[in-house]
């Protein structure tokens, strides 16, 4: 007998053999921890940790979730959060899963079938994008469980068509895209997609809730409106109230909506979109026109040479700076990594400052009597988080150059790699905010915006040197512990807190101590600098 | 029926776009028989793997004609992916799997019962003297052993023809005999060889056709002993001369002032 899943793999018209074979190499794969792996632990107890974290972010969202009474307000928006996280997890980790360089060069020599190929790379990055829905299910359902009975049961079920729903609209946007662009082309318009769409999903998650602060939720009820019947988390809400009986004449066109979007949506990606996807595999990792392109080769008598003639001690720290120059420039994961952050940090500023566009005089006016600059200093401590990326690459076995260099400065190719990111993304951000600060308060605060801006800088230096941070572009991108580095990002948070305690209490004094520190300031950059230049060599 | 295994007809094939684009193959013109050797050589970049690539159907997008046993390439890929072997110099592998699971995926992929696959991937783990790391993982194997399970994978459907770019790399001497050997004995069987290498005195040795392509065109095509001309040369001189690194060697004087400093 045909198992309902080897059926609907039939319908789509997918090889049943090649796909069971293909996806169970590939979670065979992900399960076995790599020999010289520098993690501790497995990809499957790190995918454990990760669940778990995911599972208490869901129960800091169930927080919000209970101001709402109308059950289907409150599924709607749950499933509106669903969305946006999944979409932007897919983004940020599973693009690459889904065109893998690596694997394309095992399997497109072989006879698999674009459509086989295309629903592999989906049902394996379904199992993973299932795990995490769940996980941040779970609280709301336990909620819904003790509040609605079996209906949590539903959603569950719900959670995970909603997360294939997430994985086929993206994947049908890449698909269509590449469409219309050259397969060459389509890995950088891919990137800067990628980056634009986080920024934009960053800024919605934080200002929206900042604008529906003032909402009356409590009594807030779920209106059918024409509108609502165009919201796909509205529609998984209406299925999960049908399913379990609860659900209204508007619930039972929603269902069909639902399930007619995701059988269509199936259909046209497997079976119309998907004809494409090897020839897109095929083509895009062949080269591209632009790297065909030589290099020009700007003078070397131009002003930002005589700039890092000044600012770097040694040619090798020079050597480390250029070398971090190139890859900012031609890396696309390390843009899609630290791009994002320069935007991140504006739109922190504004959640942070909550502009009120109705009576901005008057707002400006109370904010200048304020000591709210200091908020641009501490977001401003996003456009250093590219130094802990500076690390990683997809070619770390060209770091052999290292070991053979015969130079005892071999840290100052890193404290060059962190002027250069330093220069790249922190200066520019920092000069941008001055521009609002010196409008609203004046230049009386500068002491106290250079001052903590430079002892942000210190901070993210000598985390480099206390988290003995491997050298640049010297380890995988795999290797990357999140659990680790969600620490360190802690870390740096609690640090930067205290830094901006500690400027605003240099505030309160007289201003000469403000500007004596600031005269000092050089000199700590140069000594943190330094210890980053003196670590031993193993 | 056709002894022809491979016929190719004004093949071009370019990278990229306007002023940036890169025309790596400009009119190939190849007819290839069944059984046949083909030494196929060039400088660096003049267009070998490019070839290859077409003829297994990986690259799908080129310019002219190819059929493949006679069945036109273009819209046949799968049905020719079948009929073929391709050994890529340093190919990538699923190397947290053992041989023994890699080679039953690559069989499964190419419709073989698993009776089949365990038998061959036996046979063929035995004559590359692998079979006693069958069930260990690969990420733990040098360049060479890997490179010999490429080649296993190569071969594990049988194919009428075996694509191979480079695939001694980083096999040893007695490794090197074996593969000669195997290319050979499959040959004899009727099997087309299509070899694409910088290593020319294994190419002298092996091929029953040699084809030299530079700068995406083919400049000889023909035995060695054609392309000899009576010169008593070597293929690697022929090479030199052909492709104008002849001249360059000439050159060695301006290398010797590189150093002096």
């Amino acid at each position: 007998m045909v198992s309902p899943l080897n059926l609907l793999l039939k319908i789509l018209g997918v090889d049943i053999n090649h796909f069971w074979v293909l996806l169970d190499a590939k979670l065979k794969i992900d399960f076995r921890r790599a020999p010289n792996s520098f993690q501790s632990a497995g990809k499957k107890q790190t995918l454990i940790k990760q669940l778990f974290i995911y599972a208490f972010l869901g129960a800091i969202i169930i927080v919000s979730l209970y101001r709402i009474s109308d059950l289907m307000l409150q599924l709607s928006v749950f499933f509106a959060f669903l969305i946006v996280f999944e979409g932007t997890i897919l983004l940020t980790e599973f693009t690459a899963v889904l065109f893998d360089d690596n694997e394309n060069q095992i399997l497109l020599p072989r006879p698999v079938t674009s459509r086989t190929l295309l629903l592999v790379r989906l049902a394996h990055i379904t199992v993973y994008m299932s795990n995490i829905a769940l996980a941040l299910s779970l609280p709301f359902a336990i909620y819904l469980a003790i509040s609605h009975g079996l209906l949590s049961v539903v959603f569950l079920v719900a959670v995970i068509l909603c997360a294939w729903f997430t994985l086929i609209l993206a994947v049908g946007f890449y698909m269509g895209l590449a469409r219309f662009i050259s397969a060459e082309r389509f890995k950088d318009v891919l990137n800067y997609f990628q980056i634009a769409l986080a920024v934009v999903i960053m800024a919605s998650y934080q200002l929206v809730p900042h604008y529906m602060e003032n909402a009356n939720v409590e009594t807030l009820m779920f209106k059918p409106v024409w509108w609502a019947y165009l919201l796909p988390s509205v529609w998984f809400a209406g299925l999960t109230k049908f399913i379990t009986g609860v659900g209204t004449s508007m619930d039972v066109i929603l269902t069909c909506i639902a399930v007619g979007i995701l059988a269509l949506g199936s259909l046209l990606l497997i079976r119309a979109l998907s004809l494409g996807f090897t020839a897109l595999l095929s083509e895009s990792r062949t080269g591209n026109a632009k790297d065909a392109k030589p290099v020009e080769q700007k003078s070397v008598k131009g002003w930002k040479n005589k700039l890092v003639a000044l600012l770097c001690v040694s040619e090798v720290e020079k050597a480390g700076w250029q070398f971090t120059m190139q890859h900012i420039k031609s890396d696309r994961k390390l843009k899609q990594q630290v791009y994002p952050m320069f935007a991140y940090s504006l739109i922190m500023v504004i959640a942070f400052l909550k502009p009120e566009i109705n009576d901005f005089s008057s707002y400006i006016a109370e904010l200048a009597n304020s000591s709210k600059y200091l908020l641009f200093v501490l977001t401003g401590f996003f456009g250093t988080i590219g130094i802990s990326v500076i690390p990683y690459t997809d070619t770390p076995k060209a770091a052999w150059i290292y070991d053979m260099a015969s130079t005892s400065q071999r840290y100052h190719i890193q404290s060059g790699a962190i002027k250069a990111m330093l220069f790249t993304f922190y200066l520019p951000l920092q000069v941008l905010y001055l521009i609002p600060i010196i409008w609203i308060w004046g230049i009386s605060v500068l002491p106290y915006v250079f001052l903590g801006a430079g002892l942000s800088a210190v901070l993210a230096i000598l985390l480099v040197r206390i988290q003995a941070n491997p050298l640049p572009f010297s380890q995988a991108r795999e290797m990357v512990n999140k659990g680790e580095q969600t620490l360190r990002m802690f870390l740096g948070m609690f640090l930067i807190g205290a830094i901006i305690g500690l400027v605003y209490l240099v505030s309160l004094t007289h201003v000469a101590i403000g500007i004596v520190l600031c005269v000092l300031l050089p000199l700590i950059i140069s000594l943190s600098y330094r210890s980053v230049r003196a670590r031993s060599i193993r | 029926m056709t002894d022809i295994s491979i016929k190719i007809s004004g093949l071009n094939k370019s990278f990229g776009r306007g002023a940036a684009e890169k025309h790596v193959l400009k009119g190939i013109d190849l007819s290839i028989n069944k059984g046949q050797i083909i030494g196929y050589i060039g400088p660096n970049g003049a267009g070998k793997s490019t070839t290859v690539k077409i003829l297994c159907g990986i690259l799908t997008s080129f310019k002219g004609d190819i059929e493949v046993m006679g069945i036109p390439l273009r819209g046949n890929d799968l049905k020719i992916k079948k009929m073929i072997g391709y050994v890529p110099e340093n190919g990538a592998l699923y190397e947290a799997l053992t041989p023994n699971e890699y080679l039953n995926l690559v069989g499964t992929l190419f419709d073989m019962s698993p009776a089949l696959i365990g038998e061959r991937t036996k046979s063929l783990l035995a004559y590359f003297e692998m079979d006693q790391h069958a069930n260990q993982r690969m990420d733990t194997f040098s360049k060479g052993m890997k490179q010999k399970i490429l080649i296993i994978a190569g071969l594990i459907n049988n194919p009428d023809i075996l694509f191979l770019d480079e695939p001694l790399s980083g096999l040893d001497a007695n490794s090197v005999i074996l593969v000669k050997d195997m290319l050979t004995r499959l040959a004899q069987q009727g099997k087309t060889i299509f070899y694409s290498s910088h290593l020319m005195d294994v190419v002298e040795k092996i091929s029953d056709r040699i084809i030299l392509i530079d700068d995406g065109k083919v400049i000889a095509d023909g035995t060695f002993e054609e392309l000899q001309q009576d010169s008593k040369a070597s293929l690697e001189q022929l090479f030199a001369k052909l492709t104008g690194g002849e001249s360059r060697a000439n050159e060695s004087v301006a290398f010797d002032n590189v150093f002096k400093d």
